[in-house]
Parts: structure tokens; sequence; C-alpha cells
């Protein structure tokens, strides 16, 4: 599970590059940083990220998962500080349900 | 040429959301539709789920179905509401909780999702619906004209955080229609509110959907964030 969620995480990354001044340097692999210091995203960036990876998410696994609520705001370590913190965050959203 | 447009309209059982099912079907759109309690209506290109609108996963199953059935989804329209008359010493907390529930809550939730939808193909067009009890301060409607005030300011601030995705995001405020939303007020209580409004009669369904119709427009695009009042208030 948690490839095909990289996996999707790359896709909607790629998919933000034309919108981008820079695009996301994923060479860092799961470090790669997505929001706060070190990234281009911005705000809206972030924002239209996350839609397309619940998007993806429900298409391709059939799980309608909604990725940001008070625990993921609050938490102490941002599950959107890079790639890796992220894929791990939707991994436990979906053990869930 | 345009795909066919996709509607979906909360609040569609009865009263103005089954008229705005007639009215968007007659203009070639799909058009999706909910309420608590069944239809016992039946029309080609509409399809109804019974949902509470402040159910967050009932929500997004409505949404999740027009993704996978349509692709798409261009308009919303938050018709859904409750309303409540009563004194504000003798107003129950579950009574404010469901009128918040209702109205605040569930055109939030329709907004988030249906926006979601929305945002890839950066075209949108959401309505939402507060009233004139609101400005004109109807004693009996305190909770009630607070939703909708509170809905007044979702609108104002969802506009701009969604005009960079192509979604523009309004709100219309009808005066009394003769619905069973109003059955239960006094005849007095009524005269009184219409003799308020600048044009001095009940509102009808036709003059509710003229102002959505607007909103709707393809070239209403430069038009977001704003509340119509309806016969002058």
């Amino acid at each position: 599970m948690n490839q095909t969620i990289s996996q999707i995480i790359q896709t909607a990354i790629d998919a933000q590059a034309p919108l981008l001044p820079v695009p996301i340097d994923t060479s860092q692999g799961e470090a790669t940083p997505l929001f706060g210091p070190g990234s281009v995203l911005d705000s809206l960036g972030l924002v239209t990220l996350i839609l397309n990876i619940e998007e993806m998410v429900e298409m391709q696994m059939g799980v309608a998962i909604t990725i940001v609520s008070e625990k993921a705001m609050s938490a102490y370590r941002s599950p959107f500080a890079t790639i890796g913190s992220l894929a791990e965050f939707i991994t436990s959203l979906i053990q869930k349900k | 040429m345009r795909k066919q447009l996709v509607t979906l309209i909360t609040g569609t059982r009865k009263g103005i959301g089954k008229y705005l099912v007639k009215h968007y079907l007659q203009q070639g759109q799909q058009v999706v539709g909910c309420s608590r309690a069944p239809v016992d209506w039946h029309l080609p290109g509409y399809t109804h789920f019974c949902a509470d609108v402040a159910d967050e996963e009932a929500v997004r199953r409505i949404i999740t179905f027009i993704r996978t059935t349509y692709g798409q989804l261009d308009h919303l329209i938050n018709n859904a509401g409750i309303a409540s008359m009563n004194h504000f010493l003798l107003t129950p907390l579950d009574t404010a909780q469901n009128v918040f529930q209702t109205n605040l809550m569930g055109s939030f939730l329709f907004c988030r999702e249906a926006a979601k939808l929305m945002a890839p193909k950066q075209f949108g067009r959401i309505v939402n619906f507060t009233t004139v009890a609101t400005p004109l301060n109807l004693e009996g409607e305190a909770m009630y004209a607070a939703s909708k005030a509170a809905i007044l300011s979702m609108t104002a601030i969802a506009a701009r955080e969604l005009a960079p995705l192509g979604i523009t995001v309004n709100a219309i405020g009808p005066t009394p229609i003769e619905t069973d939303l109003i059955r239960s007020v006094p005849k007095d209580s009524m005269d009184r509110l219409l003799s308020r409004q600048a044009i001095k009669r009940f509102g009808t369904f036709e003059d509710v959907a003229n102002v959505i119709d607007f909103f709707l427009r393809k070239e209403s695009a430069f038009v977001t964030g704003q509340n119509i009042y309806l016969g002058g208030v």
C-alpha cells in the first residue's frame, strides 16, 4: 500500500509542475520537503496537491479520505513536511477506514 | 461545445428545491439532489439521494457518485435549510443546534466537497441560501437568522479562497415564499414582514431561479462573494 501511495503523491507532484515557478525537486525521495522551509509550494499549491491526492486515492484505491483534519494540523511533526511523512499519514488514514 | 452541465441541488423533496430540479432539467442539465426523506416523484435526468446534509460521509458519497458518473460538477445550489420560530428565551438548545447543523454545516460540507471536484476543471458555481430575516432582525428567528448570517460570512470568505480555482461563490436571500417553511408563521407577522420589503409581496420560485440563473451563467465569472436579497430588502 505504501508504494501505491508514494506513487500517487509522485503523480500529483508531477501534475503540479506546470503551475510552479520551479518544479519540486524530488531527488531526495521520501525526504523531499513539501511544505515549509525548502519547498516551492505555496499554500494554494499545497491545497491543490492535497485535492489531487485525495481524488487519486479514491479513484485508485476506492477509499474516500479527508487528509486535512484537526489532528493533521496540530501534529507536532507536520504530515505535510515531506513526501515520506505525507505517505505515512495517508496510510494511517486508510488503515482506519 | 461544452459537455452537459451537472448541477447538484440540496433539499429537493419539495418547495424551491423541487422547482429548481425541474428548472435545470428543462435547461438540459443533469441534476443530482438530496433530501432526508425519499421523493415521491421521478424525472428523467435526475438522481436522488436520501441524505442528511450535515452527515460528512453522506455528502462524500454523493460527490463520489457525481465524480464517477459524470466526472465533473459545474453547479452547486445549497438550498437545504430548516427554520425555527421561537421566542429567544424559549429556544431549546437542540433546536438551535439542529438549525446550525443543517443550515451552516450542511452548506459548508457541500461547498467544501463540491469545490474539491470543481477545482481540477478550474470552473464551478456555488450558490448558497441566506435570508432576509438577517438584515431585518426578525423577532423569533434569532438562531435561524444567525445561522444564515454565518452562511453569508462563509460565502464571502470562500469566494476569495476559491477564486484562484475558477470557482465563484454567491448567495441569494429570498423573501418569504408560500412554502412549508412559513406555513406555521402567523398571518399578521407575515404581513408585518412583507411591509418592510420595498416590493410588498411574497416571493415566487421564479424570482429565486432568476437570480440563481444569473450566478450560474458562464458569463458571471467576475461575480463572486455577493449576496442578493430579493424584494428590495
